[in-house]
């Protein structure tokens, strides 16, 4: 199936699902500042750790996670703090109150270990599917979706399918 | 889950371990097990946790017809000392910095064998998706697997990164 994002390596993809988020949160919760969570999304490709555990850092606070259970020592968390956990908690709605932002959320998480403990398939269709199910919840609220042009290229030789490990934050428009 | 209820034997020698050896019979084992680590998780289990299995291996011991089940993030997770002939092969630093190489299911499926005295060279291997949606998939090894093992077990039944 040949769609806008076949040009995306896993990484880009990761990306790309990235700036629907931050259009997604800027639309519906203008008045929040999201950074602290783009940051943490933006960790997961900038191989300042191993992809898992930036992915996994990064699970803990996607709203059907982050609001599991009913306090911080009862969640069990291997990464955030309870520092974080207060503040993420207080900015994040619970994922009954905003299924979308969870859904977004989830997805993210869903591109960068699609393929984690495993090696990428040709044309990675799965991530395919999940970006699609992103650009829907942005179009069904009317939100004008990223362009896809300034995200690096897929080059499946050199890595066979994930792409170069880079800073996506220029592409931020949270993070400026 | 106890990490010596992980552990599944069959056979012993001759036709049974010929029959044990085949890819279908060890994909059958392993979806099996799988599930039962899934259906076995306690309670207090987080879905979080839970939500983190995704990938089995298992290896055959083609001498003695010994299985031992991954997971990923096996080793971690249940303590695990990496046997230093698998430290000695994994790549020090993740390759094109992706998961940790001793999280995949392979690293902790091959570390028990390893520790239970099983040579590569008598290791047959098959992975698979452990996800809700995929069970039983067959996973390609990633690239920091590929070059750990390839060329040092016998047989990558789900194949390697190319």
């Amino acid at each position: 199936m040949k769609t806008i994002y076949d040009t995306l390596s896993i990484r880009g993809r990761v990306t790309y699902a990235i700036m629907c988020f931050e259009r997604y949160v800027t639309f519906k919760y203008p008045d929040k500042d999201m950074s602290a969570v783009a940051e943490m999304m933006w960790k997961i490709i900038d191989n300042s750790d191993y992809i898992d555990n930036s992915a996994y850092r990064y699970m803990e606070i996607i709203p059907e996670y982050l609001f599991e259970a009913n306090d911080f020592t009862s969640s069990e968390f291997d990464y955030i703090t309870e520092k974080e956990y207060v503040y993420f908690t207080a900015l994040l709605p619970k994922p009954d109150d905003d299924k979308d932002l969870n859904t977004i959320m989830h997805l993210v998480y869903d591109i960068a270990m699609e393929y984690a403990y495993t090696a990428v398939e040709l044309d990675a269709s799965e991530t395919k599917e999940y970006l699609q199910e992103i650009s829907r919840i942005l179009k069904a609220d009317h939100i004008t979706l990223p362009e896809i042009g300034d995200i690096p290229k897929y080059e499946w030789d050199d890595t066979h399918g994930w792409g170069q490990p880079f800073d996506g934050r220029y592409l931020s428009i949270i993070l400026k | 889950m106890s990490k010596s209820d992980s552990h599944q034997f069959t056979g012993t020698k001759g036709q049974k371990i010929e029959q044990g050896m085949k890819p279908e019979n060890l994909k059958r084992q392993l979806v099996s097990w799988a599930e039962e680590v899934v259906s076995r998780m306690p309670a207090n289990v987080s879905k979080r946790q839970s939500d983190k299995f995704n990938t089995a291996c298992v290896v055959f011991d083609e001498l003695t017809g010994k299985l031992y089940f991954g997971r990923n993030g096996g080793i971690d997770k249940f303590g695990d000392t990496i046997h230093p002939t698998l430290k000695a092969i994994l790549p020090h630093k993740s390759l094109n910095g992706l998961p940790t190489p001793w999280n995949c299911a392979e690293a902790d499926a091959i570390n028990q064998a390893l520790h239970d005295g099983v040579e590569f060279g008598h290791m047959r291997i098959y992975t698979i998706s452990a996800k809700p949606n995929s069970m039983g998939k067959a996973k390609k090894s990633c690239e920091n697997c590929t070059y750990a093992y390839k060329g040092r077990i016998k047989e990558n039944y789900t194949g390697w990164t190319e």
